[in-house]
């Protein structure tokens, strides 16, 4: 009798175990991430024509400190997709065309760029948390916070062609050279 | 988990010696009267996690009515205060909840003992706050500039929950009319109100939630008097 009144409870510990431990205690890296910035290259003198820049460089100003993006590196590319700031809502780059680092020594034409932009949390899980996407996004070849003067070199112009960065499946931005 | 197993062993044990003297029994012809009246109690597992754990506060009163030979209508009233910290987000949900619903005895006492094991249903439902203290966004692209920490709070106040509630669980008379016992809960979502697309993580009473499933878990290891009121 006995016996037979807890082989139900027997049931339910178990499941109880099992839950216990279950998989929404790990970010698996599956799960949606920050989107990048995606930059696609225009030809400036005919702006509907994709143009690789010849060995591309990109570093990221953070609080006056250059930092490399590893992948974009003296590459040559028409394409490109970069994080942006999640602390501030601005992001300041420095674009250099024909890169070239040796011995600690950079080479190259630089363009600054810097992104302004609102950001917007989304939920995603327990495990996640929460990823940033943004909207309302500006492109500015000074700093505009700063009333700087326009600056640049090989960057003829800007256009955003889609303000709200939610996914990297097409370009936020065309640059034009 | 392993310390609540060995709190369920424990629980088993001494309710399973109270069981035990069952078959030394042989039938006479006294009538022994069973006692009907309130029980009321408390889940001591709450009280002690709440002093030893800085990030729970919580206490679940419980009470329940005897209908007749098997049947009881019994109900729990509660608080939680949980602050949860996972790796890129930390909450604290904290609220009230009321489960209502029958135990059915499915023990035959022997004599006028008033042992129980038995399943449950109950219906819950909780209103709570939820509020995200600080996270940290998810980047896998973070090399460059970094992981940031925000610290501004994301706060869903006055949120609800309803659910079904299955219980199975032991209640041994430990000394004359006092009772210790212990059960298992799972639990079925009805309803979850979220706000700002935020998923509801803890909820009181109902715990923690599953993500892509509306189950959930619980346990309660409870002391409990009965006032006898009358005897049939």
């Amino acid at each position: 009798m006995i016996m037979k009144c807890y082989y139900p409870i027997y049931l339910i510990i178990i499941v109880s175990f099992l839950m216990a431990c279950e998989k929404d205690d790990i970010c698996a890296e599956t799960n949606p991430t920050t989107p990048q910035l995606v930059i696609t290259f225009k030809d400036a003198n005919n702006t509907t024509e994709n143009k690789a820049v010849e060995s591309l460089g990109v570093y990221a100003i953070k609080n006056n400190e250059l930092v490399l993006i590893e992948s974009i590196n003296g590459i040559n590319t028409d394409s490109i997709a970069i994080p942006l700031r999640n602390d501030i809502e601005i992001s300041d780059f420095k674009f250099y065309k024909n890169y070239s680092l040796i011995d600690g020594v950079m080479e190259g034409e630089e363009n600054h760029i810097y992104l302004d932009y609102t950001t917007v949390e989304v939920f995603v899980s327990r495990a996640c948390g929460f990823i940033n996407n943004y909207i309302d996004l500006s492109v500015f070849n000074y700093d505009p916070n700063a009333f700087g003067t326009p600056t640049g070199t090989w960057i003829s112009g800007y256009e955003i062609i889609n303000p709200v960065v939610e996914n990297e499946n097409r370009a936020h931005v065309n640059i034009f050279h | 988990m392993l310390t609540s197993f060995i709190r369920l062993l424990l629980v088993f044990t001494i309710s399973a010696n109270v069981f035990s003297q069952e078959n030394t029994i042989t039938s006479d012809s006294i009538e022994y009267k069973q006692k009907y009246g309130l029980r009321v109690g408390m889940d001591i597992y709450k009280l002690v996690n709440s002093s030893l754990n800085n990030n729970y506060n919580g206490i679940e009163l419980n009470a329940d009515y005897r209908l007749n030979n098997k049947l009881y209508i019994a109900a729990e009233i509660g608080f939680s205060e949980n602050n949860v910290i996972e790796e890129y987000l930390d909450f604290t949900s904290k609220g009230n909840y009321l489960k209502a619903g029958i135990d059915y005895n499915m023990y035959n006492n022997w004599l006028s003992m008033q042992n129980m094991i038995f399943s449950g249903i109950r219906i819950g439902y909780s209103k709570f706050d939820q509020n995200i203290n600080g996270y940290t966004i998810y980047d896998t692209n973070n090399q460059t500039w970094g992981q940031s920490f925000i610290n501004i709070p994301i706060k869903n106040t006055n949120l609800s929950s309803l659910w079904i509630e299955l219980i199975l669980g032991v209640k041994a008379e430990l000394f004359n009319n006092l009772f210790l016992g212990f059960n298992l809960e799972v639990k079925k979502m009805i309803n979850s109100e979220i706000k700002n697309n935020i998923q509801n993580l803890y909820v009181p009473g109902f715990n923690k939630t599953h993500e892509g499933s509306s189950f959930g878990v619980g346990f309660g290891y409870k002391i409990s008097y009965l006032i006898p009121i009358r005897k049939k």
